[in-house]
């Protein structure tokens, strides 16, 4: 709307009809006052011809003297302005109040006074009226007694006055109307800003409110429709501000719910443009940037998996998941994706939305247990295998000689301690699993499982030429904890740490308390451990070589119970390790708490 | 016309980025199967090459008919060309994907050969490489491309060392020679697509600045 349009259409339509009144108004007045001037210069001569005919009867009849009756009219005229005249019958001028009689022409034949005459004696008192040059006449016939035409009398006038009278009345309606218009316009410009104003106003405040400007009010004060219009438009703003308000907050509760979520929403338009992209979302697809609103999916990500589901969800509008893995940033990431569409009211896909399950976590747990299940299986059926293998054949051979028999004994047993301590070794695992830990916890010194492991494993150090060192504290080392574990522990690591180190090697089990915690390093100078194993020796089962380990006699548990002893004490284990130069293997517990302020050192 | 021109642009953009997506995820796979030795990994880069060179083709086809459509000029003329040689870019690093997921699938049929501790260091810095040249293209931003031109250096630094340590070791041990040559050519491609990703950050500078940096450098 342009502006201001009101404001002269209104003043102009309401000065129209101001204008077209007074034009009317003055136009009719002006006919009527006309009128009645000329029915008034009219009667005059009327009265007056009147006059003259009772003034000039006796002259006509012969009872007067023609010079009296002219000196009569000479006085006359120059007393009025009115020209008289007296004509007798034969239509030469008896007397003229302007002019000698005697040298003016005949006026038998002028219009008036055939008109006058031929009035006829019915008519007596009909009088003639003829307009000629600018001079009114009105004639009247003065008759005898018995009708006979005596002469006419006349007057005569010239209109000039008449029509400047009318001119001057011109003139003066003219400037009252011109008043009037005046008075008009002011009126109407006062009546039009009085109702463009508000109008333009509201206009501005709902332009305002338009703008998103939520403190904007109409500020008008009446009791018209232009005041309930304007507390309309007040309530509305408010109601409108209410409801922004509660959007505002919805929408940022919305935010706060999407943005902590664990799994990654990523909502894209029909053009996939990013609309909202989470916080779990970018960490998992590791965008980087931080403004990616608005801009194409493919731009933000650049995962063609990902871009292609949104468009085949864009484009056929199913539901449609899997699974992906994605090689951004340090690790893998193994995620589930959903991708449904959005619709608008008529239920035209018009975006997408993609929620990201980071599943990373659980295949690894799966798998885990797979392996588990399988390596178990594995690891019982291989010793029993063999031993059915070998009873069948002494089953079976029943010549078999002694010497051979006595070999097949010998492996048949050491079959069955492998199995034997396998099955030690989970019970061990589950029972530390399912134990809770504290309960059984006691006071004991360090020192006397690691003295305890080493004085048995010296044997086997011993036979492979292996430098096995001890470095133990004098005090006691006390800690909270199940001698039969710890000991465990001992066993296991320093089992490794022989198993592993060649011939003419080291092994260096070193215990030290420092602050709260119990450090126990066993250190050798074996093969070691490439790097890609290290985050998964504490597996069960996992084995950095399957077929030498087997053939050094482990059962793939031992760092497995390590680990959980460890944590079921409340510490921890780490390690480590270069290929070629050997490992070391860091158990730190809690040294067990003070009693009366004093540790259970000394 | 101009919106045509505009709506044109805006998908060959997509299509550009869809290849140069396809290209980053061979090699990160190729480069995961040859460290973590995986070969589902490497099967999956070696099926990947076919689609990556029929988006290829599509990217051509749409260049050429935005040149031929539209006949743009300036900054939009640059943009249609750079995409065509980084379209092409691309492409090669594609392939040289697909070689060294070839290389780890020859590597994983051998008995595992000792890495240099560089090498995880230089698939790093190429990984890095390939990601800041795309970022450079999607943003336009001058100061990343020159950071990847920068980083080429240290690629090229530690394939010279990955050479001599190739060389010492089948030296050392004459029957891992299979294994030290299969290497060195992964660390070859490698060192390939680092010089690709120098390209399109050169073209990159070119469309932001119409200046030609191509062999400029070291001069």
């Amino acid at each position: 709307m342009r502006k201001g349009r009101l404001f002269p259409r209104l003043l102009w339509s309401m000065l129209s009809v101001g204008i077209l009144t007074a034009l009317v108004v003055t136009v009719r007045y002006d006919r009527v006052f006309t009128g009645k001037l000329h029915d008034a210069f009219e009667r005059e001569l009327h009265d007056q011809v009147l006059m003259l005919e009772a003034l000039a009867h006796e002259t006509l009849s012969g009872a007067a003297e023609r010079a009296d009756l002219q000196a009569r009219l000479a006085q006359l005229g120059s007393e009025t302005t009115t020209h008289y005249t007296v004509v007798g019958a034969d239509g030469w001028v008896v007397a003229d109040s302007e002019r000698d009689p005697t040298g003016l022409e005949n006026h038998a034949q002028r219009p008036e006074v055939v008109a006058a005459r031929a009035a006829g004696a019915e008519e007596r008192d009909r009088l003639s009226l003829v307009d000629a040059l600018g001079v009114t006449y009105v004639a009247k016939a003065v008759r005898a007694a018995d009708g006979t035409v005596l002469g006419v009398v006349r007057t005569s006038r010239s209109t000039r006055s008449l029509d400047n009278g009318i001119s001057a009345n011109r003139r003066q309606l003219a400037y009252a109307a011109l008043v009037a218009v005046a008075a008009a316009g002011l009126l109407a410009w006062w009546l039009a800003r009085g109702v463009a104003r508000p109008v333009a106003h509201l206009q501005s405040i709902a332009d305002a409110m338009a703008r998103g400007e939520d403190r904007a009010r109409a500020a008008l004060v009446s009791d018209d429709e232009f005041g309930a219009l304007s507390r309309a438009l007040n309530s509305m703003a408010d109601r409108l501000g209410e409801r922004v308000e509660e959007m505002r907050r919805e929408r940022a509760k919305m935010s706060a719910i999407v943005g902590s979520m664990v799994e990654g929403v990523v909502a894209v338009d029909g053009h996939e443009h990013v609309l909202h992209l989470n916080a779990a979302a970018s960490d998992m697809l590791a965008v980087a940037d931080a403004d990616v609103v608005g801009r194409p999916l493919i731009e933000v990500m650049r995962i063609v998996d990902i871009c292609d589901m949104v468009t085949a969800v864009l484009g056929n509008g199913e539901k449609t998941s899997r699974e992906l893995t994605i090689h951004k940033g340090a690790d893998p990431r193994i995620v589930q994706l959903e991708a449904a569409p959005l619709r608008d009211r008529d239920g035209i896909v018009n975006g997408a939305v993609v929620v990201l399950h980071d599943v990373t976590d659980l295949r690894r747990l799966e798998a885990m247990r797979r392996d588990f299940v399988a390596n178990v299986s594995h690891e019982l059926k291989t010793p029993l295998t063999a031993i059915k293998g070998m009873v069948d054949t002494m089953v079976d051979d029943t010549t078999m000689p002694a010497d051979v028999r006595v070999r097949f004994l010998g492996k048949i047993q050491r079959q069955c301690d492998r199995l034997a301590s396998l099955v030690t070794d989970l019970l061990v695992l589950a029972r530390i699993e399912s134990s809770k830990a504290s309960e059984e916890l006691l006071p004991l010194d360090l020192r006397d499982p690691v003295r305890e492991s080493a004085h048995q494993l010296a044997p086997a150090a011993h036979e492979k030429h292996l430098r096995l060192e001890l470095v133990l504290p004098d005090a006691p080392v006390m800690v909270n904890g199940e001698q039969e574990s710890l000991r465990q522990v001992v066993d296991n690591l320093l089992g490794n740490a022989i198993r592993y180190t060649p011939e003419h090697g080291s092994v260096t089990v070193t215990l030290a308390a420092r602050g709260h915690d119990a450090f126990l390093a066993v250190r050798d100078t074996g093969i070691g451990i490439e790097a890609q194993h290290l985050d998964r020796i504490f597996e069960r089962f996992y084995r950095v070589d399957k077929a030498r380990s087997r053939e050094l006699g482990g059962t793939g548990l031992g760092l497995a119970i390590v680990k959980h002893v460890a944590l079921s004490h409340g510490g921890t284990v780490t390690v480590q390790s270069r290929p070629g130069s050997g490992s070391a293997f860091n158990v730190r517990i809690p040294l067990a708490p003070v009693q009366g302020g004093q540790r259970l050192v000394s | 016309m101009t919106k045509h021109l505009l709506r044109d642009l805006e998908r060959l953009k997509k299509q550009i980025l869809l290849v140069g997506s396809m290209v980053e995820g061979a090699i990160m796979k190729a480069t995961a199967a040859l460290l973590e030795r995986r070969p589902q990994l490497a099967a999956e880069v070696l099926e990947g090459d076919d689609a990556i060179d029929t988006r290829e083709v599509m990217v051509e086809e749409e260049c050429l008919k935005i040149l031929a459509l539209h006949q743009p000029v300036a900054i939009d003329l640059r943009y249609i060309v750079t995409a065509l040689k980084v379209n092409n870019d691309l492409e090669r690093m594609g392939d040289l994907a697909r070689n060294i997921a070839g290389r780890a699938n020859d590597l994983l049929k051998l008995e595992p050969i000792h890495m240099p501790n560089e090498f995880p260091t230089m698939v790093d810095t190429v990984r890095s490489m390939v990601r800041d040249s795309l970022d450079a293209l999607v943003s336009t931003d001058v100061d990343l491309a020159r950071r990847v031109l920068a980083a080429d250096d240290t690629v090229d630094r530690v394939h010279r060392h990955m050479f001599q340590e190739m060389q010492a070791a089948a030296r050392e041990n004459p029957d891992r020679i299979e294994a030290a040559i299969n290497l060195l050519s992964a660390s070859r491609n490698l060192e390939r697509i680092a010089d690709q990703c120098t390209n399109i950050a050169e073209d990159v500078i070119f469309l932001v600045e119409g200046e030609i940096v191509r062999h400029q450098r070291k001069r």
